[in-house]
């Protein structure tokens, strides 16, 4: 997403999606311990996209559930569409920032239209069925995840690829401005990986909605997002473009990994391939 | 239920047709239990001012009928509320600790108190403030860093319940052999039959907690998305849970206080009626209600009437009728697809 949509300039005047500044976090209040997050500071443009990449364990589901508002910062402030999600009413919250968490559990025999049309509920008022407009925008949702041939299978039948992709058209159908995601690729083949990250991208140059997802394939963090950003222990150790992020010297000291980066010859993007011990 | 299965979202004719289904079954079951009976009952004697048919009818039948069909509304709503809340479909209102008080507090009272005095008034009594002493210790224990823990919860209950359970067995087998019997009749359930004014004040409770559950039905769609996932589409899941809980305690705790500990009503109706009818709650909590009101109306119905004139407890009829059915709906639909 690096060419920037005409509109641009006027959506940057409004409050960005997401910004935090001098954010710690540790789970202490939780039961657990130690810092989590130590003085994390960016800023995500409205209509822009930002990869949070990292080892495990170097916080970057607990930073997007900081912005979700499921957790709350011990310093420093966060804002996800100008509002502080934290302490925002959830149904005002929900009608503008969506999560789509690492796995989704059901236990019910839902089908998967229903599931969809879950994501109507921060618009639909108390007891109220939806209407045929949300079933219109559900479907839609499942058209463009290609799920609309399983909507009345039940949720709990599906492979985890399609129970990722049922989840993404949940979150679509909310029609957020804010789109949180945790790792939406992570069981999907390649022709649903792009047409997920396409998709998204298309909704941000477009539509401008902001994506902010933690990934953890480089490749496709330099080749679909605006923004990457590089969490180390807790800390934001590298943030700017993919170019400026995702080089030999940063992936070597944060994942103790020899990588070779390198440019794709057709797209001019960045191309990160792990070497084998024997080539070292 | 194989992997094919399918299921259809919630749409305003199948909400209509489904509770239409639901009250015309409550109906029949309460006009079948006004009919059966010790003595047959003519419904144009009564309609000819019988004087002995209309005591039968409005002294004898329709308290019980009233009290059987709030009983069974008021199981099946909250085990239809706290499934999806507990986020476990084995959940039923007996697991949530509150009907083992109850029944220590009525066991209690029964083995205690002077014989004089256990009346059919001191033991609801005794045991609708044990229902709410027991519910208030489970609420209070059950939070983990702030937040009603669904596990805690149900780990909670069952202790509770087991430990209620040991100290009634201790009851039981220090009193003497009248008071013994009146304690095993009383933990079997039954229906009896309450004053009017009574059952006015234990339909008002019912109404109002299920009213309470009922503005919540559609949150509880969402709580078997997870927490928070529901939290990220807007649902408040602590306070729904708290609610749950509250409106639970009172059903729960009016029903046993009243009618001693009926089992499986409140597992196996929401049960058969999602099967039926999908598991929207927005349409299987109100169904519960009166499908759990048409359940148990015809259990005592039948208790009743299969060794007339002499009657069988309605708790053991529904654990009779729902422990084979429920074995059976499990052995059907596999339990990977069923549990978490």
């Amino acid at each position: 997403m690096n060419d920037r949509a005409p509109g641009a300039a006027a959506a940057a005047a409004a409050p960005p999606a997401l910004r935090l500044s001098g954010v710690s976090f540790g789970y202490r209040a939780y039961g657990g311990g130690g810092e989590r997050l130590v003085d994390i500071s960016l800023e995500v443009k409205n209509g822009s996209s930002l990869a949070i990449v990292g080892p495990n364990g170097s916080g970057k589901t607990t930073l997007l559930r900081l912005a979700a508002g499921e957790l709350t910062a011990q310093e420093g402030c966060v804002q996800a569409c100008g509002l502080e999600p934290a302490r925002s009413p959830r149904r005002h919250l929900a009608r503008r920032v969506a999560v789509v968490s690492a796995q989704t559990l059901v236990g019910f025999p839902y089908s998967v239209e229903e599931v969809v049309l879950m994501g109507r509920a921060p618009h639909v008022e108390g007891f109220r069925l939806e209407s045929d407009r949300d079933l219109e925008l559900a479907h839609a949702a499942m058209q463009a995840m290609d799920v609309l041939a399983l909507a009345e299978r039940i949720f709990d039948s599906l492979s985890s690829g399609e129970k990722q992709r049922v989840a993404v058209a949940r979150a679509l159908t909310q029609q957020p401005e804010l789109l949180l995601l945790d790792e939406p690729g992570a069981f999907l083949d390649i022709k649903h990986q792009v047409a997920l990250y396409e998709l998204l991208r298309r909704r941000c140059l477009e539509e401008g909605l902001t994506v902010v997802s933690v990934l953890h394939d480089l490749n496709l963090a330099a080749l679909y997002f605006e923004r990457v950003a590089m969490l180390f222990r807790g800390r934001l150790f590298a943030y700017g473009t993919p170019d400026e992020v995702i080089t030999y010297a940063n992936v070597r000291e944060v994942y103790e990994t020899d990588v070779y980066v390198d440019r794709n010859h057709l797209t001019g993007q960045l191309n990160v391939l792990p070497l084998p011990r024997a080539v070292r | 239920m194989t992997r094919g299965r399918r299921a259809r979202r919630l749409t305003q004719a199948r909400l209509t047709v489904g509770l239409a289904a639901c009250v015309v079954a409550m109906l029949a079951a309460m006009a079948v239990g006004l009919l059966i009976g010790s003595v047959p009952l003519d419904f144009s004697a009564v309609w000819a001012g019988d004087g002995g048919a209309r005591t039968i009818l409005f002294d004898l039948r329709l308290p019980r009928v009233l009290l059987a069909a709030m009983a069974g509304a008021a199981l099946a709503a909250s085990g239809a509320a706290l499934q999806p809340t507990l986020r476990n479909p084995l959940a039923s209102p007996e697991i949530i600790g509150v009907s083992g008080g109850a029944a220590l507090a009525a066991v209690a009272s029964i083995a205690l108190l002077p014989a004089t005095t256990v009346s059919h008034i001191a033991v609801p009594v005794f045991s609708f403030a044990g229902a709410a002493a027991s519910s208030v210790l489970v609420y209070r224990l059950a939070h983990v860093h702030g937040r009603l823990d669904p596990y805690t919860q149900v780990l909670l209950g069952v202790i509770f319940n087991t430990f209620a359970a040991a100290l009634i067995l201790l009851l039981s087998a220090i009193v003497d052999l009248q008071r013994s019997h009146s304690i095993v009749f009383w933990m079997m359930g039954g229906i009896a039959i309450e004053p009017y004014s009574l059952l006015a004040v234990v339909a008002a409770a019912v109404l109002g907690a299920v009213a309470v559950l009922l503005r919540d039905a559609h949150s509880l769609n969402l709580l078997s998305l997870g927490d928070e996932t529901a939290r990220s589409l807007g649902v408040d899941a602590d306070g729904v849970r708290r609610r749950v809980f509250m409106a639970s305690a009172l059903l729960v705790g009016a029903v046993v206080s009243l009618c001693g500990i009926i089992t499986f009503a409140g597992l196996v109706v929401p049960h058969v009626l999602r099967r039926l009818l999908g598991s929207d709650c927005r349409l299987l909590l109100p169904a519960s209600f009166f499908g759990g009101a048409a359940f148990l109306v015809a259990c005592d119905a039948l208790a009743r009437w299969v060794s007339a004139p002499a009657e069988l407890p309605v708790g053991a009829i529904t654990a009779l009728a729902g422990a084979p059915f429920f074995v059976y709906l499990l052995r059907r639909r596999p339990l990977r697809e069923e549990a978490l």
